[in-house]
């Protein structure tokens, strides 16, 4: 079955659709009855309509099927349904580029253990992580992450829009590492990597596949779910390193001349900028550290938005040097180059690479250069 | 007069090399570009270009629509982007020659229609010479273009382009 007559017989709302596609509910009707079928034009629209391609539309692909399932496991909310089939064709087309194409996966395999989900094993894991790629000393900023992610790790990221209430997910599928994050604000958009990278090393292995959604990554309150715990705890420790935060706080308080012991909004903003992360996550972190008392991180997040709208106003306010530029590719490079080459041999359409790399057609031929 | 139908890659190479306008002063070929193709070419100038070729009638919009058997049955088997799709319903629909520089298309087509079916742009270039609506050495520029703009080209002489 095409995955229209699939999307629209699943579709809740008809009439709405109807509308949004100014397609008359009648002639949808009896394309959903398959009584007649939709020309080109109409699957254009509801292309448009349903925010799903016209290849997704159009293909009856038994491997999405498979994927789908894996997707929908992980789902908790019925209006998420629409993201499993996006994310079931974003993967199953991965493959096309990935397949016959051998992938070295030592470098995270060498990471990849089934701890414990305690605090101290996400802290052994953030160092171990930091000393594999060659930061034995624990001081820098880590926002060079996407591309370790991608081009040593070799994960395939896409940065894709996955809803308003999701900020990432990951999965294993066929032994291939995949991590989706939502375009956001760029430091939340580091810390969901980080915890995405977090459930993908620690919590599942390339053997079996799994696909999982985060929501709240990047909140102020603290999960109660174990692995999700876990998973904000290597990402808090790999992009705040202890030793990092040490130096930083210290040099910070000499800037400011600050003698107070106890850590404030400012020390933490500044904090949060050194390392290209939220004020949120650099307050959380304070507080693993005990630099803040139990529920500060909150406090001083309240009090901040009580009297500066948000922590950006406030840093801006205080003309706190910008954070460092973190670059997020919008396909993984390893993908694309892939992709370029099979487009050379002609194994693969220059405008199925288009579709399946999100990218357009005139973008993948730069790469060709 | 044969008809043609240019696929993204295709147009994208023409409007690079600058010879997309000549298109219609070309003997014995009409060329059209498909819904699905159109909505490919997303670089705004490029589109910009390709809109005013098509309102100024030097390439021609194909209006005949393709029912989603039609289209789905070439996607499927040969699972290739939707805008080469698209120029292949066409051929199969209709018999029209498809102009694209997809190397897996022009294999497609090679494979189940014959090679009489497709041809790329650096055709395009030597028909442009042939007919003497572009010199050689302009038409051996536009080829150096289309490559250092990233164009997916078979290797060729250069001769090739002024015989």
């Amino acid at each position: 079955m095409l995955n229209l007559i699939y999307q629209l017989k699943s579709a809740s709302d008809l009439k709405a659709l109807s509308k949004k596609s100014d397609i008359p509910l009648d002639r949808l009707k009896s394309l959903v009855e398959e009584i007649s079928e939709a020309t080109m034009s109409e699957v254009q629209k509801l292309s448009d309509a349903m925010k799903m391609s016209i290849e997704f539309l159009t293909s009856e692909n038994k491997k999405y099927e498979d994927l789908n399932l894996l997707f929908r496991k992980s789902i908790k909310d019925k209006k998420d349904v629409e993201l499993a089939s996006r994310f079931s064709h974003l993967v199953g087309n991965s493959f096309e580029i990935m397949s016959e194409q051998s992938i070295d996966y030592s470098l995270l395999r060498s990471m990849m253990s089934m701890r414990e989900n305690t605090y101290e094993n996400a802290f052994r894991l953030a160092n171990q992580f930091r000393y594999t790629i060659g930061d034995e000393i624990g001081l820098s900023p880590m926002v060079n992450l996407p591309q370790i992610v991608a081009e040593k790790l070799n994960c395939i990221l896409y940065v894709v829009e996955l809803g308003r209430h999701i900020e990432g997910a990951s999965a294993v599928v066929e032994g291939i590492p995949f991590i989706f994050l939502s375009p956001r604000f760029k430091p939340r958009m580091l810390f969901t990597l980080a915890h995405e990278l977090g459930h993908i090393l620690n919590h599942h292995g390339l053997e079996q596949d799994f696909a999982l959604y985060d929501s709240d990554v990047n909140s102020i309150s603290r999960s109660t779910n174990l692995d999700e715990s876990f998973a904000n705890a290597f990402a808090s420790n790999l992009l705040l390193p202890e030793r990092g935060v040490g130096v930083a706080l210290k040099k910070i308080g000499e800037i400011f001349k600050i003698e107070n012991q106890v850590l404030g909004d400012v020390e933490i903003l500044y904090l949060s900028r050194i390392y290209g992360v939220s004020f949120e996550v650099a307050a959380l972190r304070c507080e693993d550290l005990t630099l803040l008392p139990k529920g500060g991180a909150r406090a001083l997040y309240e009090h901040i938005k009580a009297n500066h709208v948000n922590p950006e106003q406030r840093a801006k306010k205080l003309n706190l040097p910008e954070r460092p530029d973190v670059t997020f590719p919008k396909v993984s490079p390893n993908l694309t180059k892939l992709a370029v080459e099979k487009i050379r041999k002609g194994s693969i359409s220059l405008g199925k690479a288009s579709e399946i790399l999100s990218m357009p057609i005139s973008q993948i031929m730069r790469e060709n250069i | 007069m044969s008809i043609v139908i240019l696929d993204a890659c295709s147009v994208i190479n023409m409007v690079n090399a600058g010879i997309i306008k000549k298109l219609k002063l070309i003997n014995g070929y009409s060329f059209y570009i498909g819904r699905l193709v159109l909505e490919e070419c997303l670089d705004i100038e490029k589109r910009e270009v390709i809109e005013r070729c098509l309102s100024d009638g030097v390439v021609n919009f194909m209006n005949e629509d393709l029912s989603i058997s039609e289209f789905s049955s070439v996607s499927n088997k040969y699972n290739l982007g939707k805008g080469e799709s698209e120029c292949i319903a066409y051929l199969a629909k209709k018999g029209t020659i498809v102009c694209t520089d997809d190397n897996k298309a022009r294999k497609c087509i090679e494979r189940d229609f014959g090679k009489d079916y497709y041809f790329g742009s650096l055709y395009v270039l030597r028909e442009l010479v042939r007919q003497k609506l572009i010199t050689c050495d302009e038409s051996i520029k536009g080829h150096a273009i289309m490559v250092i703009s990233g164009a997916f080209l078979p290797k060729i002489d250069e001769s090739y382009l002024c015989n």
